[in-house]
């Protein structure tokens, strides 16, 4: 508390609360792992499994089950390790203005972790987990509030706090990458990272998609009964060994959790009047379109989903082979080769979108008549106010509200309206 | 000014609470605390081996050409043939991204009963067996007589499985020892061997293993199908074939196939001298399985009264589709023929349920020209029949009545015929004798009616068709019975026969004649198969012998047909169309006749 000490009598007029904070702490988890794998650190054996036995004699009468290890026994097994250090300001100036400040870094290591370069030559019939990652998060909280009272009936209260948190992979178990493919290493990326194919147009023709690398074992040329073809995405060979395939994966995007949040508003009152608004926002976030749920004229589960106008104004055709369109190639069936999401829980930059907004989230215009006006009505108190959440929202994304993320055709954010009157006898 | 410091540091007293060992969690020392649970283990070792009486699961069976299908065979989603919504070999749907038939992790129906049986898995599991099962303090009431045999068993299908693995992809890295789970990355990247290194460290485990493993099986109720010493000397006479072929001898296309620190994967020339070794294991194999009683199947007869045509047909059909037949030298009782892969070659021979006889696996007439004439010559070869006629039609005559039906018309081609041809194929007008023959005898019996609204004619359009007419008799046993309450068909199953006597017999004389000619051993081992197969033998006055020598992969098409492809003892590039063994040899040996 700096501002209790001597040497600062003189400010504490201006600043009237000045405090650093800071925090060291060194931290073990043992919340890791799924509850199944209680011991960790143990082999466990199914004996009984009828999958790997084996039958003998002349009348196949000899039956027995046979050993399936669900997990190798990995003595060093540990927990998972925390460092945080937090770092903080709380600051007062002129009896009015407020000002907290945080910063903060966690540093993870011993984190849980499928090992991933393990090959096929192992063996192994269960998968391995250790502690062999490393994380880093960090990020700033920043709140602020401001009161004060103008006299002559003004007064007013501002507020607005703003969160940046972001985070690192330090170290990933993951093989190591030949120079053309140093884009699928995870480490220094963000640990929501989302990684996918780029997109880089849609196909002009058949013969174009014959002509360029096989996309995921599928065959070209719809004309011929083949899985993908024109007007279906057209996805960068970025190894450039021939084929599209999960090793031409790139980060893309930010995470679709947003790594800035926002908000600001704050309320002025005059006399009996008082208006508050409060608006929030997020940026640095993506998030992908579930292309399946829009999808026109596929029969999926017994239901068709209506034609969105956005698709109807910018689709590829034979006629019109846009290949910057909003909408790859319409078919009655799904196309695995545009949807990746559901088929293979991959996605690519067709479907990303930009997540920031900005939402105009609530305002209210409330009037409270002084007591003197009511009391003839037998009233204590009266509130006459309007109100209203979700008046807008400012976004690069104009299909649906961003804040649905990917599946557009949910139950859309609702914008609410009051008229209300209070009274009390 | 506040400045905390928090340090939470592990307790120091908590040796106690994770001593705790749970007693309900089995551990891998559990499997080998007893007989009866190391059993289990040997058991798992055995559940690896690669599926191949399901059609699914046979690499070769319908990745080639020996049997062709419907483009949309109706329920058979094979990944070697494919079909309108998967992309199978035999369909060019070949792919690396997911690679049909993947033994190597045990996907898209590579190798076992079902996804996840890796054949890496396989090996590790061998290892861990080895590893405890020679360790005598474990398993203590095991026998020692019987923990010699059990290790050499699993030390035979560690070499097995192997041998799978390098017969599909060539060089391939060995792993004679588990690598621990914790082990570095730089460790647990093995890297592939060359295939010479490869080849002798399968033979050297077939080595190990063979001298304790028992020559014959003696309790056929609980242990037959178990592996003996006739098949670890037939693998270790496959493997050395494998070896001598061009493929891999010397294949002047993978001269240049080095590894990434340039060490040359593939010989760099050819080794005439693995020849002599093929031929030398192949005999030894060949020894000791008739040691042990194998010899070639001979139908036993039955109480119908049957003509003498008709039991040499059987002879010839039951060779493959009889139980534990004396020349099934390994059988796998793990994986038997039954349904999946009779009904798919039966065709109808009576109205019964359709989906009872699916008639899909169709023989194309490249395989139905190769069978020999009625002379035992290739039909193109024989100077007394005139087949240049072969697709015009006749009546067949009384004479003819135990192969065709009297006085039906049909194709030239089927007439004056090996008998192999009857036994293996059925077509129209074919005569497919059953136990369940309507007249008890082989008179008058089921014929195969296979034209356009016929009961076995191609008017499914569902997908239960047969492409070409001819129909695989080879595959369905003779006891598959038409019940009367028209529930359609039982088909009795058999385990597949990995390795008959005749393969042996075959391969001994394949690698002889390469390795000295046409000679002596040679053909006494061929005219065994020609004799069994009602034909003279070549050794007779009058046949040139000069003859066989480019031939022998040809007529051993004969014999091993519709089982599995010898793919892999020719070379593929250039000479062999499609990827059957059926197609041309070595450019050298094409100049015959």
């Amino acid at each position: 508390m700096v501002s209790n000490e001597k040497f600062f009598e003189p400010l504490t007029n201006v600043i009237n609360n000045f405090k650093l904070r800071a925090t060291y702490g060194f931290v073990g988890s043992d919340q890791i792992g799924n509850a199944a794998d209680r011991f960790f650190y143990l082999s466990e054996v199914g004996m009984n499994n009828a999958d790997y036995g084996a039958t003998f004699g002349e009348l196949y009468g000899y039956n027995r089950p046979g050993v399936l290890v669900s997990r190798y026994a990995n003595p060093n097994i540990t927990w998972e390790k925390s460092e945080q250090i937090n770092l903080g300001m709380d600051l007062r100036l002129f009896k009015a203005w407020e000002l907290n400040v945080d910063v903060y870094r966690n540093k993870r290591t011993n984190i849980l972790s499928g090992r991933t370069y393990i090959p096929t030559t192992m063996g192994l019939q269960a998968n391995i987990i250790a502690n062999t990652n490393e994380g880093q998060s960090e990020g700033v909280d920043v709140m602020t509030t401001f009161n004060k009272d103008f006299g002559g009936g003004w007064s007013t209260q501002l507020r607005g706090n703003f969160t940046y948190a972001t985070s690192k992979v330090l170290k990933y178990d993951e093989p190591t990458y030949g120079s053309n493919e140093w884009y699928l290493s995870r480490v220094g990326n963000s640990m929501a990272q989302r990684y996918g194919y780029i997109a880089e147009r849609l196909f002009v023709d058949d013969y174009e998609a014959m002509n360029s690398p096989i996309q995921f074992g599928g065959t070209p040329g719809v004309a011929n009964g083949g899985s993908y073809g024109g007007g279906d995405i057209k996805y960068r060979d970025v190894n450039n060994d021939g084929v599209i395939d999960n090793r031409d994966q790139v980060a893309i995007g930010f995470p679709t959790s947003p790594e800035i949040i926002y908000g600001f508003g704050g309320t002025i009152a005059y006399k009996s009047f008082d208006l508050s608004v409060f608006f929030q926002g997020s940026a640095r976030s993506s998030f992908f379109i579930n292309s399946e749920n829009i999808a026109p004229f596929v029969f999926n589960n017994g239901s068709q989903n209506a034609l969105l106008q956005v698709i109807a104004d910018s689709y590829w055709s034979e006629e019109n082979r846009n290949l910057y369109a909003m909408w790859p190639r319409l078919s009655q069936n799904f196309v695995n080769n545009n949807s990746r999401e559901t088929v293979a829980g991959e996605t690519s930059t067709w479907w990303m979108r930009n997540g920031s907004f900005l939402r105009f989230k609530n305002a209210e215009l409330g009037f409270n008549p002084k007591p003197g006006m009511i009391k003839r009505f037998g009233l204590t108190s009266m509130r006459v106010y309007l109100s209203a959440t979700n008046l807008a929202v400012w976004s690069k994304f104009k299909m649906w509200d961003p804040e649905m993320g990917g599946s557009g055709l949910g139950y859309p954010i609702q914008g609410v309206y009051n008229f209300g009157l209070q009274i009390a006898f | 000014m506040v400045l905390g410091i928090i340090l939470v540091a592990a307790g120091t007293s908590c040796n106690k609470y994770l001593d705790i060992v749970p007693d309900n969690i089995a551990v891998i020392d559990n499997a080998f605390t007893m007989r009866t649970e190391a059993e289990k283990y040997l058991f798992t070792c055995y559940s690896f081996l690669p599926r191949n009486g399901d059609p699914v699961y046979n690499i070769g069976l319908l990745g080639g050409d020996e049997i062709w299908l419907p483009r949309n065979p109706r329920d058979l989603d094979a990944y070697a043939w494919g079909t309108l919504n998967i992309s199978g070999i035999a369909t060019g749907g070949q792919n690396a991204a997911e690679p049909r038939l993947d033994a190597w992790r045990g996907w898209w129906q590579g190798g076992g009963p079902g996804d996840r049986y890796g054949l890496w898995k396989a090996i590790r599991n061998c290892n861990i067996f080895l590893e405890n099962v020679k360790d005598l303090s474990k398993v203590r009431d095991l026998r020692l007589d019987e923990r010699t045999r059990w290790i050499a068993e699993v030390t035979f299908l560690k070499a097995y499985y192997h041998y799978y693995l390098l017969r599909m992809y060539g060089p391939i890295p060995l792993v004679d020892v588990n690598i621990d789970i914790s082990a570095p990355e730089e460790e647990v990247r093995i890297k592939r061997k060359p295939f010479d290194e490869c080849v002798n460290y399968i033979s050297g485990l077939l080595d190990q293993a063979a001298p304790n493993l028992p020559p014959v099986i003696l309790d056929r109720s609980t242990e037959l199908g178990r592996i003996t010493r006739p098949i670890a000397l037939a693998i270790k006479a496959k493997l050395w074939l494998l070896a001598a072929s061009p493929l891999f001898n010397g294949n002047p296309d993978y001269i240049n196939f080095k590894d990434k620190d340039g060490v040359n994967l593939f010989p760099a020339s050819y080794d005439a001298a693995k020849w002599d070794k093929a031929a030398e294991y192949a005999k030894a194999a060949i020894d000791a399985a008739e040691a042990a009683g194998h010899s070639l199947h001979r139908f036993l007869g039955t109480t119908f009264q049957l003509s003498d045509t008709t039991l040499l047909q059987l002879s010839i059909r039951t060779s493959m589709t009889e139980r534990w037949s004396t020349e099934h030298v390994w059988a796998n009782p793990n994986s038997r023929a039954g349904f999946d892969m009779q009904a798919r070659a039966m065709p109808k021979l009576a109205a019964e349920a359709s989906g009872q006889a699916r008639m899909q696996f169709a023989a194309p007439m490249k395989i139905v020209e190769m069978f020999y004439s009625s002379h035992g010559v290739p039909i193109n070869e024989d100077k007394l029949i005139d087949f240049s006629n072969r697709y015009t039609t006749r009546l067949a005559v009384s004479s003819e009545r135990f192969y065709i039906k009297e006085g039906y018309e049909t194709a030239r081609i089927n007439f004056d015929r090996e008998p192999r041809f009857y036994a293996f194929l059925g077509f129209d007008g074919g005569v497919w004798y059953k136990y369940d023959s309507p007249s008890n005898t082989d008179e008058n019996t089921w014929v195969v009616e296979a034209k356009y609204t016929q009961a076995s004619g191609a008017t499914d359009a569902l997908g239960f068709l047969n492409e070409t007419g001819y129909f695989v008799k080879k595959l369905v046993d003779w006891n598959a019975t038409h019940t009367n309450s028209n529930q359609g068909i039982n088909y009795r199953d058999y385990p597949w026969p990995e390795i008959r006597l005749p393969d042996l017999y075959l391969m001994y004389a394949e690698a002889l004649n390469e390795s000295q000619g046409p000679i002596g051993d040679v053909l006494v081992y061929l005219d065994k198969i020609r004799t069994r197969a009602g034909l003279e033998g070549w050794r007779l006055p009058g046949l040139n012998t000069q003859l066989i020598q480019p031939s022998i992969p040809l007529r051993m098409v004969c014999a091993i047909l519709f089982t599995r492809k010898e793919v892999l003892n020719c070379r593929l590039k250039d000479n062999v169309s499609g990827i059957s063994v059926a197609g041309k040899r070595r450019q050298s040996l094409l100049t015959r006749l």
